[in-house]
């Protein structure tokens, strides 16, 4: 029988206005680590696309590609061309404007006849509008010239925002798909420049398209002044493109790979840490403490329940609710940490996040719940609760230090990090601060053996437990055999 | 059935016990009126007979399921209208009364049939959809009274629901309760309005400063009716003559101007008048006015009181 109405009470908590508020606030909060990871998801400037052109018999040809940060294809950016005749030519203007399909590549012809032309160039994504122009260089019917952006580019690497990839955007003669191109690279320790030939440097990969992006192995002991150099060759071997240098140290493998789990670490231990005790007590004063305090339970309570039904189901339904904001939070930040690094959290680390986030949820919860049967007014139950918060959350800092002060230490000392861990282990709210530093061995950012300041895996375990489940005894007892 | 068993509720030992060795029982097919002055311990019978508030000792038996160790099965025999029914102020009457009618193994479908049915029974149609804080206080209790009826229960207790009814109001619960006993449900009735009770109870319990003083059946109600009375006799002329008869009828005496006022009558009216004609005084007017419940009721609290002291 007690299925049915955790099952109602599970639905009741989780659709609540307030909870549901909660969660979404929780979510928003977990894009805060955005900033953390450094990336800009703006797509380049249209300055930076890439647009070239060819005449044949039929006219004008332009091939345009618009893509993100990545290199990767962007559809439905808007690319307008117009080519204005210069004087003595005539006075009739052409113009086109296309959409990059999802390939993120427009293709425009105007029919416009051979002459000189001033050609102006207009492009509109979601990030805004761009335009330029300048006269068009008169060639060859079927030469291809680029005429914005650059043949070789570095792009954002994927899998490491620190790292740059080469990205080509080519095209033969008559605009056709350099199938045959191959792209070569070579190394150089220094400034000097690199005027070698195709035989002297090392084969990277083919184009198999109009566009492609390169990751070149380079070796892992580049110094600051290592350039390196990019060639396209043609099928016949002729050179087809020959680029400037890239510093080297941009596309070295790996640079400064960000590490997802130090953000992680830091935004659960500071930022999540600190919301979840609060969305933790609304969630159980709005679906226990406000209807025990004013007698709203008791119309449920005259339902067939038993006393003990009802409140193991609220309980536990409170703490699904507030934990799947919880467990979804780190489900995002993790989310949003592949999407940056390319690697998700190590999955021992997430399980210990999220079951730390439940111990805290569990633990504030229950002392929402066993307050609930000692106080008398709704007020006196929200006043104490954000009292208690506002210390555990706020004031922990000062606590420890009158911690150390009492243990006769100073700041940094072992004495200073013996007070700040067993203080953490009296507060709930900083359970996840101290399963951060069993993980990763260190608190403050101090390098810590942590079993020498009696926090092992047991001590953690065990005061885990005691917080999800004594609170929760005393509520049960209080609930089943006080009025 | 309802059976009362020895309750006691003690809520604080510096008060001592709000109701104390309570025993009544409410059969099926049976109204029951629960008469008590306020704090005699009317409602926390009630709430522990309902769950809601846990005894200190004895227990209340619903159809032989024990409230106290076998809640679930006993709650299911129940439907309870408070007072002052307290449901959550901010859900709709449609969505409260499929969420309760859930607690009852009532599937989502038959739930939402009951509560269109139920609601539009109990005079609530078109006001589904509104949120519970604004019902008044009368529609809570018709809102109430809908929910008690969802598992169409075989005992009921109604804690001065005839409070704050408009008439309308109170005739609704009237024949709802005597149709529910026809259909031989138990139904106990604390209230305050005692002709109310007189004119439904089937018994009586009275309580007084939380022990039961005393139960009485409809037939020693009647019996205390016909028993005792006030005579009201309006003379042309009050003589010493008519004062000395009317005074060997029993009772005693009042004289005000042409009346004569003779309480604790226990004669037939109709007799006295036509002995005042035979005797050759002029009667205006002659009223009886018979003992009521409510006569009864405080002449137990006043012999209850007398007796403590």
């Amino acid at each position: 029988m007690i299925i049915r109405p955790f099952l109602y009470d599970l639905k009741r908590t989780i659709t609540s206005k307030s909870v549901l508020i909660l969660t979404i606030i929780t979510l928003l909060i977990s894009l805060t680590i955005i900033p953390l990871t450094g990336i800009n998801s703006s797509f380049p400037g249209f300055s930076e696309s890439n647009i070239l052109y060819y005449r044949d018999n039929t006219g004008y040809h332009f091939l345009a590609y618009s893509a993100n940060q990545f290199g990767e294809p962007v559809s439905g950016t808007s690319v307008g061309i117009t080519l204005t005749p210069t004087p003595p030519a005539g006075t009739m203007n052409y113009t086109q404007t296309a959409r990059t399909n999802n390939t993120g590549l427009a293709f425009l012809t105007l029919n416009a006849p051979n002459a000189t032309y001033y050609v102006a160039i207009s492009t509109t994504t979601g990030g805004g509008v761009g335009k330029s122009s300048f006269p068009l260089r008169s060639w060859p019917m079927g030469h291809v010239e680029l005429i914005s952006g650059r043949p070789m580019a570095t792009v954002v690497d994927r899998t490491n925002a620190a790292k740059r990839d080469i990205q080509v955007f080519y095209a033969a003669p008559f605009g056709a798909v350099p199938l045959g191109y191959s792209l070569y690279y070579k190394v150089v320790n220094s400034f000097s420049s690199f005027y070698g030939n195709q035989s002297e440097m090392t084969f990277l990969g083919n184009l198999t398209g109009y566009h492609q992006i390169f990751d070149p192995p380079l070796p892992n002991n580049l110094n600051e002044t290592s350039q390196v150099f990019f060639g396209l060759f043609k099928p016949n071997n002729s050179t087809a493109l020959y680029t400037s240098q890239f510093a080297g140290f941009e596309l070295r493998q790996p640079q400064t790979r960000i590490n997802g789990t130090n953000i992680a670490t830091f935004f659960f231990s500071t930022i999540l840490s600190f919301f979840m005790p609060l969305v933790a007590i609304i969630g159980s004063y709005t679906s226990y403490g406000k209807d025990r305090l004013t007698g709203v339970l008791e119309s449920v309570l005259a339902r067939p329940v038993s006393r003990r039904g009802l409140a193991i189901s609220r309980f536990f339904s409170t703490i699904v609710a507030v934990g799947i904001a919880g467990v979804a939070s780190v489900g995002l930040v993790d989310l949003i940490l592949h999407s940056v690094s390319g690697t998700f959290l190590p999955q021992d680390f997430t399980l210990a996040i999220m079951a730390a986030l439940l111990v805290e949820v569990a633990a504030f919860t229950g002392l929402v719940f066993l307050l609930s049967h000692v106080v008398k007014s709704t007020g006196a139950l929200l006043g104490i609760m954000i009292g208690l918060f506002v210390v555990l959350d706020f004031f922990w800092t000062l606590i420890i230090l009158l911690l150390t002060s009492l243990l006769g230490g100073t700041l940094g000392s072992e004495v200073s990090l013996q007070a700040a861990i067993l203080s953490y282990f009296a507060n709930p709210a900083q359970f996840i601060t101290l399963v951060n530093a069993y993980l990763f061995q260190s608190t403050s950012g101090i390098p810590i053996q942590t079993s020498n300041f009696g926090l092992t895996l047991p001590a953690l375990v065990l005061d885990g437990v005691l917080w999800a489940a004594v609170p929760f005894a005393i509520f049960l007892y209080l609930a089943v055999n006080r009025d | 059935m309802l059976e009362i068993k020895n309750l006691t509720k003690i809520f604080s030992p510096r008060q001592g016990p709000a109701i104390s060795s309570v025993s009544f029982e409410v059969k099926n097919g049976e109204i029951v009126g629960f008469v008590g002055l306020n704090g005699a311990g009317k409602t926390t019978t009630i709430r522990i007979a309902v769950g809601v508030s846990l005894p200190t000792a004895g227990t209340a038996i619903i159809d032989g399921h024990d409230i106290t160790n076998e809640k679930p099965e006993a709650s299911k025999s129940i439907g309870w209208v408070p007072e002052i029914p307290n449901y959550e102020p901010n859900a709709k009457a449609w969505t409260m009364m499929q969420y309760l009618a859930g607690f009852y193994g009532i599937n989502r479908t038959e739930a939402k049939k009951q509560a269109k049915e139920l609601l539009s029974s109990v005079g609530l149609s078109g006001f589904e959809n509104r949120k519970l804080r604004t019902y008044s206080q009368g529609m809570k209790k018709r809102f109430s009274l809908a929910v008690s009826l969802i598992s169409n229960p075989q005992n009921f207790l109604f804690d001065e629901v005839l409070n704050g009814l408009d008439p309308e109001g109170i005739h609704f619960f009237r024949e709802l309760m005597l149709a529910q006993r026809k259909l031989g449900k138990a139904i106990l009735l604390s209230s305050h309005i005692l002709t109310e009770i007189e004119n439904l109870a089937d018994r009586v319990v009275f309580i007084h400063r939380g022990k039961l003083i005393k139960t009485a059946t409809r037939d020693e109600l009647a019996s205390y009716a016909g028993h005792g009375g006030v005579l009201r006799i309006v003379l042309q002329n009050v003589t010493d003559d008519a004062v000395a008869y009317l005074k060997t009828l029993g009772g005693s005496i009042q004289v005000e101007g042409n009346s004569v006022i003779l309480s604790n009558f226990q004669g037939d009216s109709s007799q006295v008048n036509a002995e005042l004609v035979k005797r050759g005084f002029s009667v205006q007017e002659i009223k009886h006015e018979k003992s009521g419940l409510e006569e009864y009721f405080f002449e137990l609290i006043h012999k209850t009181e007398a007796a403590n002291r």
